[in-house]
């Protein structure tokens, strides 16, 4: 979880993501910002992203994002 | 139950009182907006086909509605000369039967005419949605025809009464010397084939009727005389209106031997429209012929109608210059 | 009827469409709209409606396809060993994305050679000739059906959805039928996905007063914009971009700022006509605008101007070739490279050229479209390059990132860059834009401006001032939208006579201003020509 928050300020350091909810809905994440967190996510945790996974709903909130990944590699 | 009953009453009322508000406030801009004279600086929507206006009320005998080809081909001076009826031309350029339809229902409010031309072109015309709409909501809420004078709106359209003063010698008639010679070739060739005339055209060509009848006047529709316009399929189809809708129809490009039209030197370009000597020959046929069907007034010795007579001097000095 | 705001739409089709949905029982209204749906279809484009039916049953039969693909991979996936379940689901990838495949192509095939196989001929031909070959292949030109641009979209979503396993696919045929349709998105958009959409087709929701009320308020809305602001200011943008020779370069200027508004004023205001009809029958359809002119970047403002174009780029291009196998590898090498700024973007890049490709052919057949769709691949690609450079340049000369200064310029920098875009998307050959751009920039003066010519081109001083004040109307609800307040909830919640005074103040301010009537002739539908 740490890991996943040090990626997230690299990519957008001016958004608290501890607090953030709405990061797809309220826009501050971009979708160039989406592919590289996309591509940290897969190296960092061993996991492949389908464009299927990217909805708002696993992406606006670091723990949705966690949420994700953790599903993920169960699925492996 | 029962109380979503009176809920949706009580809905329905309100959206009744808001329309009927509404309907007040578009009433209350008319006088503001109308034009205070039948002149096109004053505003007013074609003005020249509106200068019966100007006329004393139910002073006109016969109108001429209809389009660009009307006010060539009528010249209501000189069938006032040869038979001393009084009549006025309404044309507008392109009009269609939408348009001739709110200009008969302005004329029935201030004049009583005997008989009442259509222009054939016009009625086998075809409108367009949008015009017919902007004709609807024109003639319940005349506001509608004239909102682009808030453009030109002065202190004096709050104040002033409406003074008509715009009145045409012509009457109507739009002057036109040039001669662009035609050729007749194939015009007129008989077929059996008909043109299809829109459904609104006819509604509104029924609806010019029924005005004529509660308005106890004759309603004629005449083909004048152009090549350009007019064929043998569009005689079938208004022959076949005409009789469907019981409406007399006269077509004068079958009669231009009888009228004496010379395609020569009666047209201005190239028989689309009439020139000045094609609309005195149309003018001298249609006065016989309307004078002979539908017992016309004879004014020219009525001392109230002396302006007709002055006109009538005004308007030989134009056709000397 | 051939736009949202032709009175024989809004005074006509719609309330008898209304009226019939309202009578009819609830289970049949859905009838009322598909009928509705096919007749405004057949009124516009005639027989041509036998390309939407087809599209209709083709997606119908390749859904169900698809399912029972996705069910008999399932079940023999529960049905195998652990070991065995990757083996089974990649043979059954091959099938799945086979029939995707032939359904997409199916409809981009008959998009392109419908509405682009003139604009390809041509190009072949001049390629020929240049080239000093004397043969030409036909330039063929067919009738285009009326939203073929936006109902194939939905139809290509509808099946990616199904083939994702987002969405199970319908065993419908009417309700996908009325999804493909539905007529108030069916000229202009917005571009519905079947998840959000289609289940509100067939509710049947009674027509209630408050959705009767609101949607007759969006309309009335929509219509003042479109009416008032992009009818009136249409003489002058057809004068100078028709001939932009005889122009001054302030003339043109002024053009330029006038279809940008007329633009928005158009879409946003046919958008809002849109989704006003559909909330008289209580079905929400997807905004397409968020107040766009507030966006600070190029990139925030495509989130904020047609949307459901954006997003559906976004969903079914940009993301699906950025992960892609082949992009993800590029990534995974380039970040090594260059870093964890840089390599994403690589890949990034390649996705984002296809999307504005698209993007611009998507709007028309031209060349100056295809230049609208690249101008804004490289504005955003610009802006994501040098971010890096901006934030440390910024950070240098202590300039407050948040602060308002830093936020107006990029607002005003954002609002000149999408000027200039829409003067290429508006002008009528690439090579009339860029004339149009040179002459603006070379022969720009001030004196047009005071001396009155720029009041002689068919929008006199008074429709500026018009035009001037509902812009700042309009101006006045986009910020209260942007701070979160409705404008419609504040005035519904009022008393009824300031509620009524609004709306009779709207009405009549719209019949008293709106540019109708002989003296005009109204902007075609933009949007119903891509």
């Amino acid at each position: 979880m740490e890991e996943l928050y040090e990626i997230l300020e690299g990519i957008q350091p001016e958004v608290d993501f501890h607090t953030a909810t709405n990061l797809i809905d309220g826009h501050l994440l971009d979708s160039l910002s989406i592919i590289s967190l996309i591509a940290e996510l897969e190296d960092t945790f061993d996991i492949s992203v389908p464009a299927v996974e990217i909805v708002p709903r696993n992406f606006n909130s670091a723990d949705a994002i966690w949420a994700m990944v953790e599903r993920l590699q169960e699925e492996g | 139950m029962k109380r979503l009953k009176a809920l949706n009453l009580r809905l329905a009322l309100r959206g009744v009182v808001f329309c009927l508000i509404l309907a007040l406030l578009l009433n209350l801009l008319w006088p503001i907006f109308r034009p205070k004279n039948n002149t096109q600086l004053a505003g007013q929507y074609y003005a020249v086909a509106h200068g019966f206006l100007a006329e004393p009320e139910n002073s006109i005998d016969v109108f001429f509605i209809g389009d660009s080809m009307t006010y060539s081909a009528y010249t209501p001076m000189e069938m006032w000369e040869a038979q001393g009826f009084t009549s006025y031309v309404c044309g507008i350029g392109s009009g269609r039967m939408n348009d001739a339809y709110e200009l008969l229902c302005e004329i029935m409010e201030c004049q009583s005419p005997k008989v009442v031309v259509i222009e054939a072109h016009v009625a086998a015309r075809g409108t367009t949605a949008k015009s017919a709409v902007l004709t609807e909501a024109t003639l319940w809420f005349p506001v509608f025809r004239y909102h682009d004078r808030w453009k030109s709106l002065t202190l004096n359209d709050f104040t002033s009464p409406v003074e008509y003063t715009n009145r045409k010698t012509d009457k109507g008639f739009r002057m036109n010397y040039r001669v662009g010679a035609a050729d007749p070739e194939g015009y007129m060739d008989e077929t059996e084939d008909s043109s299809s005339v829109s459904l609104i055209t006819r509604l509104y060509l029924l609806r010019c009727k029924a005005l004529c009848e509660a308005n106890g006047a004759e309603l004629v529709v005449v083909a004048s005389p152009s090549i350009e316009n007019w064929n043998y399929r569009l005689h079938n189809a208004m022959e076949q209106i005409a009789q469907d809708y019981g409406i007399s129809f006269l077509d004068l490009d079958l009669l231009t031997d009888e009228v004496g039209i010379d395609w020569g030197t009666d047209s201005r370009d190239g028989g689309d429209h009439l020139n000045y000597y094609g609309a005195s020959k149309v003018s001298a046929y249609i006065s016989d012929y309307l004078a002979e069907r539908y017992d016309l007034p004879d004014h020219r010795e009525d001392g109230a109608y002396a302006a007709w007579n002055d006109d009538l001097e005004t308007y030989r000095k134009e056709l000397e210059a | 009827m051939d736009s949202y705001c032709s009175p024989l739409y809004f005074a006509f089709f719609l309330p008898v469409v209304v009226v019939i949905y309202a009578v009819l029982p609830q289970r049949h209204r859905w009838k009322a709209l598909l009928g509705a749906s096919w007749a405004c279809f057949w009124w516009i484009s005639g027989k041509l409606l036998v390309y939407l039916l087809a599209s209709t049953v083709a997606i119908y039969y390749l859904g169900l396809w698809l399912g029972s693909l996705l069910a008999e991979r399932d079940s023999r996936v529960r049905a195998a060993e652990r070991s065995e379940r990757k083996a089974i689901k990649a043979a059954y990838t091959g099938k799945l994305r086979g029939v995707l495949v032939a359904g997409i192509l199916f409809h981009l095939g008959l998009l392109l050679v419908l509405k682009y196989a003139g604009f390809f001929g041509s190009n072949v031909n001049n390629l020929l000739s240049a080239l000093g070959l004397d043969w030409s292949v036909p330039e063929l030109s067919f009738a285009l059906p009326i939203g073929i641009s936006f109902y194939t979209l939905q139809a290509i979503s509808y099946l990616i959805d199904v083939y994702r396993g987002t969405i199970p696919p319908d065993r419908d045929l009417g309700r996908l039928a009325l999804y493909m349709s539905f007529f108030p998105a069916l000229m202009e958009g917005p571009i519905c996905r079947y998840s959000d959409t289609a289940p509100q087709l067939m509710e049947g929701k009674p027509v209630t007063w408050h959705n009767l009320t609101f949607g007759m308020q969006r309309i009335l809305w929509g219509l003042t914009k479109k009416m008032v602001v992009a009818d009136r200011l249409n003489p002058l943008i057809q004068e100078v971009f028709s001939n932009y020779q005889n122009h001054t370069g302030a003339a043109i200027f002024l053009a330029m700022v006038c279809y940008t508004c007329q633009l928005y004023m158009e879409f946003s205001g046919t958008m809002d006509v849109v989704i006003g009809s559909a909330e008289i029958f209580g079905i929400t359809l997807p905004e397409n605008f968020r107040q766009p002119f507030f966006s600070h970047t190029i990139s925030e403002f495509w989130t904020r101007w047609h949307i459901t174009l954006g997003t559906w780029f976004r969903d079914y291009i940009f993301y699906p070739v950025s992960l892609s196998g082949p992009m993800k590898k590029l990534t995974s090498n380039a970040r090594k490279k260059l870093g964890n700024h840089f390599g994403p973007l690589l890949a990034s890049s390649v996705a984002l050229f296809c999307v504005w490709f698209s993007n611009g052919l998507w709007h028309g057949a031209g060349w100056n479209y295809i230049f609208f769709g690249l101008y804004h691949f490289s504005l955003i690609l610009c802006g994501s390059l040098f971010e890096p450079l901006t934030r440390g340049l910024t950070g240098k000369l202590h300039i407050d990132r948040q602060g308002k200064p830093w936020r107006a310029w990029q607002l005003v920098r954002t609002v000149v860059l999408v000027n200039i875009g829409e003067l290429f998307f508006r002008a009528d050959s690439l090579r009339a834009g860029m004339g149009m751009f040179r002459r603006m920039v070379t022969g720009f003066s001030l004196a047009p401006f005071v001396d009155g010519r720029l009041l002689e081109l068919g929008v006199d001083g008074k429709d500026f001032v018009i035009v001037a004040v509902t812009m700042a109307l309009v101006l006045g609800v986009s910020l209260l939208h942007e701070r979160g307040v409705s404008v419609r909830a504040w005035v519904a919640a009022r008393r009824t006579p300031v509620r009524w005074a609004c709306y009779y103040a709207l009405i009549l301010f719209l019949i008293i201003f709106g540019a109708y009537g002989a003296a005009y002739s109204p902007v075609d539908p933009i949007y119903a020509g891509f």
